[in-house]
């Protein structure tokens, strides 16, 4: 008894281990670009968060003026520069 | 039933080998429907350990003692759930959770990365199933849960008395999820390696992840404490015990890890120190596994000396080695683009503090395997007390807790001390209050670093409190929203910052209540006879009268005290002794009456037939806010972690114009 | 460049307080682990954490009496050479796990041929292991699980 419930146990197994391979079946996505642009708009994410963490760090008086502004200089121009990415990743997807 | 356990596991073992090739076999000739059937592969090796645990269970509940670990950690008289928590009470059963545990995350990171990470996966599959191959290879060849005995014998020897409360039944499974979890990371950080896709991709899986193992060792940690509270009597909650330590090693490091990860989201810093950082953090997550199973160091709850330490030292060495090894030739693609521009900077303050909590992990690593050390290098096994542990973490945690104050309130890349003077003004005031009390308790400097901790607390508790005041503020003025209403947006508008904070409130008052508990607890020793009443540390006790219960498990005895402070009776606490008849094993109800500021703890330690009853109180101030301290830091990790609801490229500041900033 | 070397001693720095800081703790906290028959060679003042197991005879309530003046009197013998003890004298709390057979590790020093142990230091090994010695004493097992059937190795 035991030993037929193992045997069955393992030929579902192996037939579910083994379809992909029996029908050749593909992965519906393309890896690279998708990754990429996800880890790009993760990015940007984060940037635009940082954008706007700062602004209000600036508005409770956690940020000096002139500290304000370096910071968000930079902020912005890494938000820019992201978008940018972006948009390259977006355009090269098309053929 | 056994035979068909036993099968199962073997099976897993194959799957997940077959996996591991089929994973790498796919990355090497990138056909991807090898890929896909190696995660049908971890599927299957979900299927087969589910079905060993099950079939595990059934045997405990099916009473069938022809089972080594059901006759030795179960009886016919253990109620049905203990018969479940044995699962865990023997060396195999737990390996059997941890590889159980580790078969469900790897499903889930299999599901949740069915569109995502996909040339990440084959290394991130071959990883997980490599550690589970190590596992289930173990469980089938080396130390079996169903191993049978002959003869039967017609009854268990049931379960450890120690081991039958609620806290014994969530404990090891939350520290075992925590562990389990971490090995994902590890996973992820290994494949970004291989694969030199070292940009953020896998930042996010790896640090929810991370979050999440991180918020199950934490209630571990705190469950563990509390259950050694309230069942081993003897008035103390953390013995720097290597297996205590085992746990707290990688939620040291776990932490550190969470913090520098912001610098590198941030800034693009420290991104191979945070490499560094997972790799040690799953590296000890193992070893933890490993202390508390191969019976190298001598503890309260090891499991006894068992063969299983050299499998464990070889894993762990094969991991350390090889991911260095990878990680030592991605250095190039590591290297950051920005440096530390100014000592006084938030990402110096996560620097100090990673040194710290790195430092501190190295202290108990040290402490913890100093006896096998010098036994190595001396032939003496040389022993170090609780009092290194005490000392080394006393100045580390008061760095911690005050660097917990500071950082937020210090900006990104440099602070101008003009700001500084501006934003300190109030908690330092806090602070410099805060002396008064603290060295009419320091007590000639004696507990100088309890007074220390209770300064150091206002100072960060102000700060922590200033950032709420200031956010809300700003919440308050833009948006016209009312005070409370301001108070939630700031959750809902940044929960990892505000949620974080919570956390920290959570670490000041467990610092500073381990602290109080430390310098000022008080313990005294009583013998009454009934009628009689002693005073301990400024309360009376009186003998109210014994009582005696025998049931067909255990022999009860008790006594009734009345607790009194300058005359106000204010609690009836009723200590007992309960002796396990099958085991023969002593075991002691302690009594606690608990309010904010202490905890008055009685252990009965004896009741004479005449009715002299001798006891021993603790008292331990401030020890509740541990456990509330404890509480208020998952909450707030929660709030950090939960996912925001936040639409799509919706209320995103514009970046190029700079006149509408943030209209939210 | 600058700002490179001024990091390096900056780390440099903080490793050597560490350092020092875990130096300076363990010197004071240093006890050397030996058994009873480690114990018999020396009687000098040095601070020991004696493991071995408790021989039989022990009071069966040793709790009360180590709350005692008195204290709580009983012997350890080596756990390798059964025949090797030395007696102990001990006060504070007693884990409830003490009796019979049972391994402890217990801190103190030889004073006259007699180790007195530090009050409160003295713990008991492995919860877990006990059924094993249950077994070995026969108490409640009516069979014979031995240590070789229940390792399934």
């Amino acid at each position: 008894m035991a030993y037929v419930l193992i045997a069955v146990i393992s030929v579902l197994l192996v037939a579910l281990v083994a379809w992909p391979l029996l029908t050749r079946q593909q992965d519906p996505l393309p890896a690279y670009q998708e990754d990429d642009r996800r880890a790009v708009e993760e990015e940007l994410q984060r940037s635009l968060d940082a954008i706007r963490e700062i602004d209000m760090d600036h508005r409770a008086g956690n940020l000096s003026d002139e500290d304000f502004e370096a910071l968000d200089r930079d902020e912005r121009a890494r938000a820019v520069e992201l978008m940018r990415r972006r948009d390259t990743l977006a355009g090269s997807e098309e053929p | 039933m056994t035979l068909v356990g036993r099968a199962a596991l073997l099976l897993a073992f194959a799957a997940a080998i077959y996996a591991v090739v089929a994973a790498l076999w796919s990355r090497r000739t990138g056909r991807r429907e090898f890929l896909a059937s190696a995660e049908r592969g971890v599927w299957a090796v979900f299927i087969t350990t589910t079905t060993s645990v099950f079939i595990m269970w059934g045997l405990l509940l099916g009473n069938r003692f022809d089972v080594a670990d059901v006759a030795g950690y179960s009886n016919l008289t253990l109620g049905w759930r203990y018969k479940i928590t044995a699962l865990w009470g023997s060396q195999a059963g737990s390996l059997l959770l941890w590889m159980w545990l580790l078969s469900i995350a790897a499903v889930l990171v299999v599901v949740t990365n069915r569109r995502r990470n996909r040339d990440l996966m084959p290394v991130v599959v071959a990883v997980l199933m490599g550690v589970a191959a190590f596992f289930t290879s173990v469980l089938s060849f080396i130390t079996s849960p169903f191993a049978t005995v002959s003869p039967v014998p017609a009854d268990g020897r049931g379960l450890n008395p120690l081991l039958q409360n609620a806290y014994m039944e969530s404990h090891p499974p939350m520290l075992y999820i925590g562990y389990v979890g971490l090995s994902v990371p590890f996973a992820f950080a290994i494949a970004a390696l291989v694969t030199r896709r070292l940009d953020s991709t896998w930042i996010t899986s790896v640090r929810r992840w991370t979050i999440l193992s991180w918020i199950f060792l934490t209630i571990g940690i705190v469950l563990g404490s509390r259950w050694a509270y309230e069942e081993l009597g003897w008035g103390g909650y953390w013995a720097w015990d290597p297996v205590e330590n085992a746990a707290l090693m990688p939620w040291l490091v776990a932490t550190a890890f969470l913090h520098s990860v912001m610098v590198q989201e941030r800034r693009g810093m420290l991104r191979i120190w945070n490499m560094v950082l997972v790799i040690l953090t799953f590296t000890l997550a193992l070893f933890g596994t490993f202390l508390t199973r191969s019976g190298i160091l001598s503890s309260v709850h090891a499991f006894g000396e068992s063969t299983l330490g050299p499998y464990f030292l070889g894993l762990i060495i094969v991991i350390l080695v090889g991911s260095f090894a990878l990680l030592f030739t991605r250095l190039p693609a590591l290297r950051s683009q920005n440096s530390l521009e100014s000592y006084i900077s938030r990402e110096a303050i996560f620097l100090y503090n990673n040194l710290l909590l790195v430092g501190l992990a190295f202290a108990v690593f040290w402490g913890t395997m100093f006896p096998v050390l010098s036994e190595a290098v001396q032939g003496e096994k040389i022993t170090v007390g609780q009092g290194f542990f005490n000392q080394v973490t006393a100045p580390i945690g008061l760095a911690l807790l005050f660097f917990t104050g500071v950082g937020p309130l210090i900006s990104w890349r440099k602070a101008s001390a003009r700001e500084l003077r501006r934003r300190f003004a109030a908690p330092l005031v806090v602070a410099v209050i805060a002396i008064i009390p603290a060295v009419y308790l320091a007590q000639d400097g004696a507990h100088w670093w309890a007074a220390a901790a209770i300064v150091l607390g206002a100072f960060t508790v102000t700060c922590i409190v200033g950032e709420y005041w200031r956010g809300m503020k700003v919440r308050h003025q833009l948006g016209g929203v009312s005070w409370p209403g301001a108070f939630g947006q700031l959750f809902v508008r940044n929960r990892r910052r505000f949620g974080g904070y919570v956390v920290h409130l959570g670490v000041v008052s467990i610092i500073v209540a381990i602290a109080c508990q430390g310098a000022f607890s008080s313990q005294g020793d009583l013998a009454l006879r009934t009628g009689q009443t002693g005073e301990v540390a400024g309360y009376q006790f009186t003998n109210d009268g014994g009582t005696r219960s025998k049931d067909d498990h255990k022999m009860s005895v008790g006594v009734k005290l009345g607790v009194s402070e300058g005359g106000n009776r204010f609690a009836t606490l009723e200590p007992g002794v309960d002796v396990f008849l099958a085991q023969q094993q002593r075991s002691s109800e302690v009594a606690v009456d608990s309010s904010p500021f202490r905890d008055v703890y009685v252990v009965l330690v004896g009741l004479t037939p005449d009715g002299l009853a001798r006891i021993s109180v603790f008292v331990n101030p401030m020890m509740m806010w541990i456990w509330i301290g404890g509480v208020i830091m998952v909450v707030g990790s929660l709030i950090a972690v939960w996912p925001s609801r936040r639409p799509r490229g919706a209320a995103a500041p514009s970046v190029v114009g700079a006149d509408d900033r943030v209209p939210e | 460049m600058k700002s490179r070397s001024r990091f390096a001693i900056a780390l440099t720095l903080a490793a050597v307080l560490g350092g020092w800081l875990i130096w300076t703790s363990i010197g004071g906290s240093l006890e050397t682990y030996t058994s009873p028959s480690g114990l018999v060679k020396t009687s000098d003042g040095t601070t020991y954490r004696l493991n071995g197991k408790v021989a039989p005879g022990s009071p069966a309530d040793a709790a009360e009496r180590a709350q005692t003046a008195e204290g709580l009197r009983f012997v350890v013998r080596d756990k390798a050479n059964p025949k090797v003890t030395v007696p102990v004298v001990y006060r504070g709390s007693v884990p409830d796990a003490f009796k019979d057979d049972r391994e402890i590790v217990v801190t103190g020093r030889m004073e006259n041929g007699i180790f007195q142990a530090d009050r409160g230091t003295l713990i008991t090994l492995c919860p877990s292991k006990f059924m094993q010695e249950q077994a070995e004493k026969g108490k409640t097992m009516p069979d014979g699980i031995t240590e070789k059937g229940t390792s399934g190795t």
